[in-house]
């Protein structure tokens, strides 16, 4: 119905008469020389006239179009709305852009249809003010646009674009569930909407500072930065900065990640380090206080017995004097678990100081020491030379001095003994020719306080082969023994190199 | 400025310490030499002649001290630093006498200018022996000094 009277308004109100006159040409002309594809509609809706290029754009013939709802030129599900806009542009005829902040689309005679950018402007004339229509083909445009806001939109940060004056013209969706706000109310807002207050008198200077030495680099290095959502609550945030050329201008692209988790980590591995530290103080303390305070009262126990034994020996008989021996005797022994337990205390808490150890001159060393203390025994040793490794010095000294002054006890009834240290396929040994134990009790050797030889035999606090294990876990390696008793023992262990 | 050197301070307040020290000393004949004092700061006085030791001469002082770490209201390592402070006493011979191997003792106790470290063993016999050496070297090898240098650094 609406068409039908459409029709009839239009050849009413509007003969094709004037442009079959001279000045009907020349306007014909002017269309013609428009770079755009151009038509000129009536006030009904209907297609005047079209150049060329419109002809070409839409693919109709010149006659197809004139008289032509141009309606009919704009894709179905937009017609009612285009209704209204065209009717409101009647009454509001100033040239502008059509459907500003709107993607638009036109519709080809064929159906496709494709992403446009059209031009209003009115020409009154004689019969009546008729629309200028420039359309333009920004399908192309259109295509790298929206690869670019989709490689916006799939940012993992917030993502915001400015103006080098700080007008923000495009955000992603990451920036209005991060900072709590529509689209829209960021879409030409300052960019220090986003800034807490008391930042935002100075941060426009900041602005233009990176505006006169543009470049891709974060945002104050070395300071705090904060963002500010809509809510008013602050969270923290690092920044990258970085500039886009469009069209001979620039703007600014900002990078915002929200480090909130990240703080939140950072303060608990704080907390957690220096948890560590004041374990590792009251650690020492104790440490200090068993080493001072425990061995004065045995000072005490061995000194006041020595003292009986020396100066009234008189007093005594031989049964007394041997009480006393023993009493002294385990005051000494205390004094050496005590000792020993600090030791393997401080293997364990001690801070792991990686560099390179010669294993072998450690072992010569602590061999030649243990000779010199014990010059009576013959002891055949054979270190491989040139064994290196990367760990802590000192817990490696520890270790092998273990090692070898058990190899050392435990030959102790050869008459020669033999010790050898060095490598093989397994890792790292220590070998002897000595007493050897029952495998059997292997799984015993590790043990604080395991002892698989009496103290008649052999002496010992049954902490030495503890602390080695724990020095050779700290170096992330494993130890294990094999023996048969009486033919000696080996301790084979492995020590991965790790770096400081 | 001349001073006068004569017998051993010990410092420590362990009783049962105090009385083995000084047993090995009285064995060795070195034990009219001995003054004894318990803590940090009776050690202060009596070296600086203050409170309860006023009527000594700060001059006449103590051919060697034998101090140990962990002591009450003052520790072994202030006293140590207030001897040395002052130009009266920074040459005192002073040696320490703890329990302690820990290596910041040790480095504290070189480093805040001891004469020497010594570790009391638990063993009756080395403690015997060890407090005997002492006595006698610093008592009879050493040489002391017996000048000092005022406050404004003249000799």
């Amino acid at each position: 119905m609406g068409d039908i009277k459409g029709i009839e308004s239009t050849e009413g109100g509007l003969s094709l008469a004037p442009w079959g006159s001279a000045e009907g040409q020349r306007m014909r002309w002017l269309l013609q020389a428009v770079p755009d594809a151009t038509a000129l509609v009536d006030p009904s809706g209907r297609i005047v006239t079209a150049n060329s290029q419109f002809e070409q754009l839409f693919g109709y013939t010149g006659l197809e179009l004139v008289g032509r709802p141009v309606d009919d030129l704009v894709p179905e599900e937009f017609r009612p709305a285009h209704l209204t806009h065209r009717r409101w542009y009647a009454d509001n005829p100033h040239p502008r852009p059509m459907g500003q902040g709107r993607d638009l689309c036109a519709r080809r005679s064929d159906g496709v249809e494709f992403a446009a950018e059209i031009s209003l402007s009115s020409l009154p004339t004689p019969d009546g003010v008729l629309v200028t229509v420039a359309v333009r083909d920004v399908s192309e445009r259109r295509r790298v646009e929206d690869r670019f806001h989709g490689l916006v939109e799939s940012a993992p940060d917030a993502m915001v674009i400015t103006e080098p004056d700080g007008t923000i013209v495009l955000v992603n969706a990451q920036t209005e569930s991060l900072f709590g706000y529509q689209r829209a109310e960021l879409l030409g807002a300052k960019i220090e909407i986003l800034v807490p207050e008391k930042f935002r008198a100075i941060h426009p200077q900041h602005r233009a500072g990176y505006v006169a030495v543009p470049g891709t680099r974060s945002m104050g290095i070395g300071l705090e930065l904060s963002g500010r959502r809509k809510d008013g609550s602050q969270f923290p945030v690092e920044i990258s900065l970085s500039t886009l050329e469009v069209d001979g201008g620039m703007l600014v692209s900002s990078s915002i990640r929200d480090i909130t988790e990240r703080k939140k980590t950072e303060v608990a591995l704080l907390a957690a380090k220096s948890a560590a530290e004041s374990a590792g103080a009251a650690f020492e303390a104790f440490s200090y206080s068993v080493a001072h305070d425990l061995r004065a009262p045995l000072r005490a126990i061995d000194g006041f017995s020595g003292a009986l034994a020396e100066e009234y020996a008189h007093l005594f008989d031989a049964t007394a004097l041997e009480y006393l021996a023993r009493v002294r005797g385990s005051a000494q022994r205390m004094a050496q678990l005590i000792d020993s337990l600090l030791t393997l205390a401080r293997v364990t808490h001690r801070e792991f100081d990686a560099i390179s150890v010669d294993l072998s001159a450690l072992a010569r060393s602590a061999l030649a020491r243990l000779a010199e203390e014990d010059p009576g025994r013959e002891v055949e040793t054979v270190i491989q030379s040139g064994l290196t490794t990367i760990g802590d010095a000192t817990l490696l000294a520890n270790a092998l001095q273990n090692l070898l002054s058990n190899a050392w006890k435990f030959t102790r009834h050869r008459p020669v003994g033999r010790i050898e240290f060095g490598r093989d396929g397994a890792g790292y040994f220590v070998r002897d020719n000595g007493a050897g134990f029952d495998m059997a009790y292997s799984a015993k050797l590790f043990g604080v306080f395991q002892r698989l030889h009496s103290p008649q035999d052999f002496d010992g606090t049954g902490i030495g082969l503890a602390t080695v294990q724990r020095v050779v876990q700290r170096h992330g390696g494993r130890i294990w023994a094999e023996s048969i008793l009486d033919h000696g023992a080996t301790f084979h262990f492995t020590l991965p190199e790790r770096m400081a | 400025m001349n001073i006068t050197r004569s017998g051993i301070l010990l410092v420590e307040d362990n009783a049962d310490d105090e009385a083995l020290t000084c047993r090995a000393l009285r064995r060795h004949r070195l034990l009219n030499e001995i003054t004894v004092v318990r803590d940090g700061a009776e050690a202060l006085d009596y070296i600086f002649a203050r409170d309860l030791f006023a009527a000594r001469d700060v001059l006449d002082q103590p051919t060697v001290v034998l101090l140990d770490l962990n002591l009450p209201k003052i520790s072994g390592m202030d006293v140590l630093r207030a001897i040395r402070a002052d130009p009266r006493t920074e040459f005192l011979p002073v040696v320490i006498m703890t329990s302690s191997r820990e290596e910041t003792d040790l480095l504290g106790g070189y480093a805040g200018g001891a004469n020497s470290y010594v570790v009391k063993p638990v063993e009756f016999d080395e403690f015997s022996e060890k407090v005997k050496q002492l006595g006698l070297y610093w008592l009879l090898t050493n040489e002391p000094l017996t000048i000092g240098r005022d406050a404004d650094g003249e000799s």
